[in-house]
């Protein structure tokens, strides 16, 4: 019996401690009024007073709109089944006197005291902790986790996670295929790039695989990227402002767009080609053109063998001549117009010599 | 490249023709349809150029801080495809091309508003600057001088 009151005593600090922070986290860390309402809850307990007697926590607020911020808790919704619990607010709420009707806590204790129903009681203190440990919730402000960089980088400008297109509420299953791969090291993973990490696997990712030709990928995040500027030229509708809204069904048509582009008539590979090769920004890359629609798809070449979807884009008259005169290195006119400024500057200097 | 529109015409019709028969002028005979598509390109050029006051305004405004470059890059965007379907669309029709009166003043200009256009996907990857765009529009408009 000893040991058994031992932990009753036991159970007991426990459920006062629980209760001193407790109100210590609703008073925003005020310790003075933590310990004195915890002395209110203990000397209810005891029975020493009522329990509707007026609460000093906040002086300036009536007893019932101090409690219905305890029954409503905004941070935890399963508050509602905390009345079960030993703080027994719900008793303070009631508009009935003391007594008339002595509170739950105030029964326990008498029966305590009175040394009956002992098993009774130490189960209830039981249940009242575990379910203090269950909603423990409730004791700190459920916070909204920070939005992870990648869906910064491809859910637009919403902080709103309904708005963003990887969120759960939208994408169930794939809302985590552009989380840091597991066996990534994180300072590895914030090292990326904005282009490589736009380039990282996620299940979205499209594939393009034709005998005698370099497999193909179009991950999904880089097809997303191009979408608003380039998902005209594959048919996609546009907004007031000439763009392709960059929505998630958009960014898969334009994927299968691409993935299709081998199927097209008179499709033109080139597998060992260019994009701005001889510029700073030139890359070897595998190229699909198609030239009746005039587009073309640049694949970038990485070192480890893939070809990684990059840019797709209408491709004008003497770019079509760049490409196929020079066997696929495609460069847009801006560098061919740099070219011949500097195929003039040497005329003009063979000329001088 | 001087401008032979009989030789253009003579060009489009074969393409055309092959393009019915379900072939290509390209794996047909590669030489000719490499001049069809320098014929294509100085068509461009006279495209563009025929539009030159309002890509000139656009990057007027920009220079001179009227309008911002998300706006510059929305209104020269549009401009630019507008004009390029437009001339794709052009291209394939014998019909009006007969009828076409090339400017020879326009040699070259779709060459310096493409450029410009094509600057906006080097800003989209964050490969360059507003500043650098702007400053790139600002030496273009002064190439662009003699168009008009």
């Amino acid at each position: 019996m000893k040991v058994s009151k031992s932990i009753l005593i036991f159970l007991f600090f426990s459920h006062v401690s629980g209760a001193f922070f407790y109100t210590l986290h609703r008073t925003n860390g005020n310790v003075y009024k933590s310990v004195l309402l915890t002395l209110y809850f203990l000397a209810i307990k005891m029975g020493l007073i009522a329990p509707n007697v007026p609460l000093k926590l906040d002086h300036h607020q009536p007893t019932q709109q101090l409690l219905s911020r305890v029954v409503y808790n905004p941070y935890v919704s399963v508050f509602d089944d905390y009345h079960t619990s030993g703080l027994s607010m719900d008793n303070i709420q009631r508009p009935v006197s003391q007594d008339s009707l002595p509170s739950h806590s105030e029964s326990v204790i008498n029966e305590l005291r009175a040394g009956d129903s002992r098993v009774r009681e130490a189960a209830w203190l039981l249940i009242t902790i575990w379910m203090l440990k269950q909603q423990s919730v409730g004791f700190q402000p459920v916070r909204q986790a920070p939005t992870p960089p990648h869906r910064q980088l491809f859910g637009g400008t919403s902080s709103s996670s309904r708005n963003n297109y990887f969120s759960k509420s939208s994408q169930p299953g794939v809302s985590l295929q552009m989380e840091r791969p597991s066996d990534m090291p994180h300072q590895d993973f914030t090292a990326l790039t904005k282009e490589q990490r736009r380039n990282l696997p996620d299940a979205r990712d499209g594939f393009i695989d034709v005998e005698g030709h370099p497999k193909l990928t179009a991950r999904y995040g880089q097809v997303k990227h191009k979408t608003p500027d380039h998902g005209d030229i594959h048919d996609l509708p546009t907004n007031e402002k000439g763009k392709t809204p960059k929505t998630e069904a958009n960014a898969l048509s334009l994927r299968d767009s691409l993935v299709k582009m081998p199927e097209r008539e008179g499709i033109q590979w080139f597998d060992n080609g260019g994009y701005q090769k001889g510029t700073e920004r030139g890359y070897d890359s595998v190229n699909l053109y198609d030239k009746d629609k005039r587009v073309i798809a640049i694949y970038k070449k990485q070192e480890n063998g893939e070809s990684l979807f990059s840019t797709t884009c209408e491709v004008t008259g003497k770019e079509e001549a760049h490409l196929l005169e020079s066997g696929g290195n495609y460069l847009t006119e801006a560098v061919l117009n740099n070219q011949k400024a500097l195929t003039i500057t040497d005329t003009n200097t063979n000329d001088l010599q | 490249m001087t401008y032979n529109k009989i030789r253009h015409l003579e060009l489009l019709r074969r393409f055309l023709d092959f393009k019915n028969q379900g072939k290509d002028l390209y794996r047909e005979n590669q030489n000719e349809y490499m001049e069809l598509l320098h014929y294509r390109g100085r068509l461009e050029d006279h495209a563009f150029w025929k539009n030159r006051k309002q890509f000139v305004l656009l990057m007027d405004n920009l220079i001179h801080g009227l309008i911002d470059m998300e706006k510059f890059e929305i209104t020269f965007s549009r401009l630019w495809k507008e004009t390029f379907r437009a001339d794709s669309a052009f291209q394939m029709d014998l019909k009006r091309l007969e009828n076409l009166q090339l400017d020879p003043r326009s040699d070259g200009f779709g060459t310096l508003v493409t450029s410009v256009y094509r600057q906006f996907e080097v800003l989209e990857d964050e490969e360059c600057t507003e500043q650098e765009v702007k400053d790139y529009v600002r030496n273009t408009l002064r190439e662009i001088q003699p168009y008009l």
